[in-house]
């Protein structure tokens, strides 16, 4: 009867991020082979990192290069490519079979998103935050992987939820508090940061909620970045990383909805859903895994009482 | 043109003029390298390294990277920046006569207002004030390794004498072509450009200092310095462009006059939020200026890209289409796609023959131009519009004339750019000897006129082809009250309109929801723009219901329910009952009621324990909007004629109530056609049928 509980209540948590991972792979699919706004061209694009290969590789000189229609279309071909495998990685995390090559698979996903998050820090000035940012989108395919092929549910795969689960929110609290010499806070400009709060922040927060002035909304911007660093730091109270996860996934839901709620236009609905649906599938992952690890703590709460092992 | 007018009002500028001509340094600086001015052991030695800045006159000065740009007026304004690289005491040496690099017969000096530290390099702005208009300068930089080259300026005009500006933007990544818009730049010696974003890829001090570097080439054979108007791209950080340019405000949106506030540059930030105090800036802004001659914008996304793979800016569509309409915005300049397109005058409109949200419109709509060649990677151009005029792929600028009777757009292709000869300040318009300029089937130039301004015989004219509004009284003819509503499928402007039937003005009363009238109403309205008649008067009359009965009772038994003994009529119709969804009678649901045709005649068997006979008929709603169908009804009893209705025209309704004697046995309703036959002469009987007192 305990076995049969643990394996019932262990495959919700599991499914749960596999529901994450499914809605993270099918909204880069689906931004990769319709729409194409993908930064791959950050990098192959980048003179300083670039010339040399273009060069040898290609013969061709830089301007030849940047200017070659084919080239475009071939680089339009290799995000298609990509757009295609994110779709397969999908199917993968869906049906998980055969486990080898859905593992690979998987572990290849987060390759690429790892990678796909430096093409995005690449793209922001350079800014590391939008790197971290990514970190529990690029680590979910793994997290299946752990989770449900190979069946590591322990404190292990746990303390990894937490860890990316915490980066992310602290870089997106960095940006919503925005650590710029410019901030409110004289002290700020002294840690030698340079990331202002996103214009599309403020934008979100401002039409999403009807707000007035700029003003406002970065106060409420202000606030939600300090909740996220505390939700961050919260992640590794014993106890209190419950509260920490609640406010990670009421909240990811929420950033999550205010991509489609404020950007949304009826009247032009497919354009905007090309858009924004991606946006809101693949910010899946910042409120189911925050589901999931309460879940898979519940269920091992549970699991210790049955067994007399409650070890939280 | 004044700063209070072209900067944001409660947009934050930290800019603060500096004392004693001693500068100091923005929230972006390290206290601790503030030009080494400040601090107290190179103090000391002021006045031995001033003495020996005084000796040095043959030295270069540690200056580089030049750059002018506008805060205020560019006709008694300019701002000189560049990048000082050691030194202490930098000033600007100026006046209307060229010294060369003899920097002691300049008359006039001014020191850094403003310093910058960003990007690890110290940026000096000198905010020079009070010059005449239409009027060159010729400077140096002088500190206290030497002096600079001696470079020359010009401020805009205070008439609406024709200038020149070249516009453009996305400089990143394509170096080469960057250097070849730059020379393309120097060789057309325009009064400034209008750089729409993006100069870098990653906006880190290398690359900067490359584009600085590329920038001289903007700088003419004879040292003419072209200002920037510089717009924030996506690659750049937040704060780049204020601390880079000494742009108006660090939200980098404002306003310029230029040609004697004939004509007027928005550059606006789409990269902050393109709605709240941006657009609310933007629209009074447009509104203070209805009656400038020219506007244009330049921003950073185009609303609808022309390559696919960029997302269409719906929210910006929303923030800033109407207003750029609304208020007669001639020219926009986008960027961000890495390709070339030029449009038809366009509107937003979303109606039938539109294509994402514009359609074509020749006397008002806006021309958009782009979008962003400066020195990029070239994008497919594979995402064009109904109202795409022309688009390519290729290294360009657009060059643009601006004249009091009209504005020319011609887009210069830079690969050549060494190869092209310079304009003549004598003919500076007439194409340079060499250039390479677009030549798509529409035609190599782009020639705008001066919009109608609304209220101008023009605009009158044209009016007649403005789509025009529409006044729907429903129902018309009133009983109560009627529901009025205006509708009009222009974008921009407003409807005003009176009920009192006379004409509409610009303080008439404002439409913004429907609103009801009761009895006999002429609704007059039209569409006003920026106060003025922007269509024709339109209206709608209501009239007065004729008097009815009293209303009567509602039946206990409904006379749907009752199943006719004689049905007789053209298709024997026997009363069948409508579906209460279907029919409605003045807009409201008509009960358990039927719908018979004209020529029908019903008999229905009477008991004792019926009273009255009552009911409300009239045409059903579908026969009243068609406007057609008359009827009238007549009730016997026993054979005998107890009551006849009016006719019921539309909208006309009637209330019966018979009382029935206590030995009637038969009842018989007669609906007859009025007139010429219909296929709309039919009756509803609401509420009808019998009471039993």
């Amino acid at each position: 009867m305990a076995e049969e509980t643990r394996i019932t209540t262990f495959s919700l948590s599991a499914w749960l991020v596999r529901l994450a991972c499914v809605l993270l792979l099918a909204g880069q699919a689906w931004t990769h082979l319709d729409v194409g706004d993908v930064p791959l061209r950050e990098l192959l694009w980048n003179e300083e990192m670039m010339t040399g290969i273009v060069h040898k590789r290609l013969g061709m000189t830089w301007s030849e290069y940047v200017s070659s229609p084919e080239i475009d279309r071939g680089i339009n071909r290799m995000i298609f490519g990509m757009g295609v495998f994110y779709a397969i990685a999908a199917l993968f995390a869906l049906i998980l079979r055969p486990r080898t090559v859905a593992a690979v698979a998987l572990c290849t996903a987060t390759a690429l998103l790892v990678f796909r998050a430096w093409l995005e820090y690449l793209d922001q000035a350079r800014q590391w935050t939008v790197f971290w940012e990514h970190a529990s989108q690029s680590a979910t395919p793994l997290l299946v992987v752990l989770l449900c092929i190979l069946e590591r549910r322990g404190w292990g795969v746990q303390a990894l939820l937490r860890l990316v689960l915490a980066v992310t929110f602290v870089a997106h609290g960095i940006f919503a508090w925005g650590l710029s010499p410019d901030h409110p806070l004289p002290w700020i400009g002294h840690l030698g940061f340079d990331v202002a709060t996103p214009g599309r922040f403020v934008e979100m927060t401002l039409e999403s909620l009807d707000l007035k002035s700029e003003e406002e909304a970065l106060q409420i911007l202000h606030w939600a970045g300090l909740a996220d660093f505390a939700a961050a730091v919260l992640m590794f109270i014993p106890r209190l990383w419950i509260v920490g996860a609640a406010y990670m996934m009421a909240w990811g839901f929420v950033t999550a909805l205010a991509r489609l709620w404020t950007y949304f236009d009826a009247e032009v609905w497919s354009e905007t859903l090309r858009t924004w649906g991606p946006e809101f599938l693949v910010r899946g992952v910042h409120w189911l895994l925050p589901l999931a690890l309460l879940v898979l703590w519940r269920e091992r709460v549970r699991q210790g009482e049955e067994s007399g092992l409650l070890r939280e | 043109m004044h700063s209070d007018e072209s900067v944001p009002k409660g947009a934050s500028d930290e800019s603060v003029t500096g004392k004693s001509g001693v500068p100091w340094v923005d929230a972006g600086e390290d206290p601790n390298q503030r030009l080494a001015m400040k601090s107290s052991p190179r103090f000391l030695l002021l006045g031995l390294a001033t003495a020996i800045a005084l000796s040095v006159t043959t030295a270069e000065a540690a200056t580089k990277y030049y750059r002018l740009m506008w805060k205020d007026d560019p006709a008694t304004t300019m701002v000189v920046g560049w990048t000082q690289s050691g030194g202490i005491l930098p000033a600007v040496h100026y006046g209307e006569e060229d010294f060369e690099e003899d920097w002691e017969r300049y008359p006039m000096q001014a020191e850094p207002e403003h310093v910058t530290k960003h990007l690890d390099l110290d940026h000096c702005f000198v905010r020079l004030r009070g010059l005449k208009a239409a009027t060159a300068y010729f400077f140096v930089v002088r500190d206290s390794e030497g002096v600079s080259e001696r470079r020359w300026f010009r401020t805009a005009a205070m008439d609406d004498r024709p200038f020149a500006l070249v516009g453009g933007g996305d400089s990143r990544n394509h170096r080469e072509a960057r250097q070849n818009a730059n020379r393309i730049v120097a060789r057309l010696r325009p009064l400034f450009v209008a750089f729409g974003g993006d100069y870098t890829a990653s906006s880190t001090k290398q690359e900067w200092e490359e584009w600085f570097e590329d920038w001289q080439l903007t700088v003419g054979e004879d040292g003419l310095m072209v200002p920037i108007v510089a717009t924030r791209g996506n690659h750049e950080k937040a704060h780049d462009v204020h601390r880079l340019f000494d742009t108006a405000i660090p939200e980098d949106y404002f306003a310029l006059d230029f040609a004697g506030g004939n004509f007027r540059l928005y550059t606006l930030n789409s990269n902050i939020p393109r709605g709240g105090g941006q657009a609310r800036w933007l629209e009074k802004d447009l509104e203070q200026h209805r009656g400038i001659r020219w506007k244009m914008a330049q921003y950073h996304h185009p609303f609808r890209p022309h390559t696919s793979g960029k997302a269409e800016q719906n929210l910006q569509y929303q923030a800033w289409a109407h207003l750029f309409y609304g208020h007669g915005l001639n020219l926009a300049l986008e960027c961000d796609s890495h390709t070339v397109k030029r449009t038809w005058p366009v509107r937003p409109y979303r109606g039938k023959g539109s294509d994402e949200g514009f359609i074509r419109d020749d006397r008002f709509g806006t021309v958009f131009i782009g979008e962003g060649c400066w020195g990029a990677p070239l994008r497919s151009k594979d995402d064009d519009k109904e109202w795409t005029r022309a688009s390519g792929l290729f290294n360009q600028v657009d060059w643009i004339v601006v004249k009091p009777d009209a504005i020319t757009i011609r887009t210069v292709q830079v690969d050549n750019a060494q190869e092209v000869g310079s304009v003549s300040d004598d003919d500076p318009f007439r194409e340079p000897e060499g250039i390479a300029l677009w030549t798509p089937d529409s035609g190599t130039e782009v020639v705008l006129t001066p919009q109608a301004l609304p209220g101008s015989a023009l605009a009158k004219v044209t009016a007649l082809e403005v789509r025009q509004p529409e006044i729907s009284i429903d129902p018309p003819v009133v009983l109560g009250r009627s529901k009025v509503e205006i509708r009009s499928e222009e974008i921009g402007g407003e409807i005003r309109y009176t009920v009192d039937g006379s004409a509409p003005g610009p303080r008439s009363n404002l439409y913004e929801e429907p609103f009801e009238v009761g009895g006999d109403v002429t609704v007059r309205g039209a569409l006003f723009r920026n106060g003025e008649l922007f269509s024709h008067v339109v209206h709608a009359r209501a009239v007065a219901h004729p008097p009815l009965n009293p209303e009567p009772p509602r039946p206990e038994a409904a006379l749907a329910e009752f199943r006719p003994v004689i049905a007789e009529g053209p298709r024997r119709e026997s009363g069948r009952r409508f579906e209460r969804r279907g029919v409605r009678l003045r807009g409201e649901d008509a009960g358990n009621g039927m719908l018979t045709k004209a020529g029908v005649q019903l008999e229905y068997a009477l008991d004792p324990s019926m009273r009255r006979f009552v009911g409300v008929v009239g045409l059903p709603d579908s026969a009243s909007r068609a406007g057609k169908g008359a009827v009238s009804v007549e009730v016997l009893v026993d054979g005998k004629l107890f009551y006849r209705t009016p006719v019921l025209s539309p909208w006309q309704i009637d209330r019966i109530n018979v009382p029935l004697p206590a030995t009637a046995k038969r009842l018989t309703v007669r609906v007859k056609a009025v007139g010429e036959a219909s296929s709309h002469d039919e009756l509803v009987w609401a509420h009808s049928g019998f009471t039993k007192s």
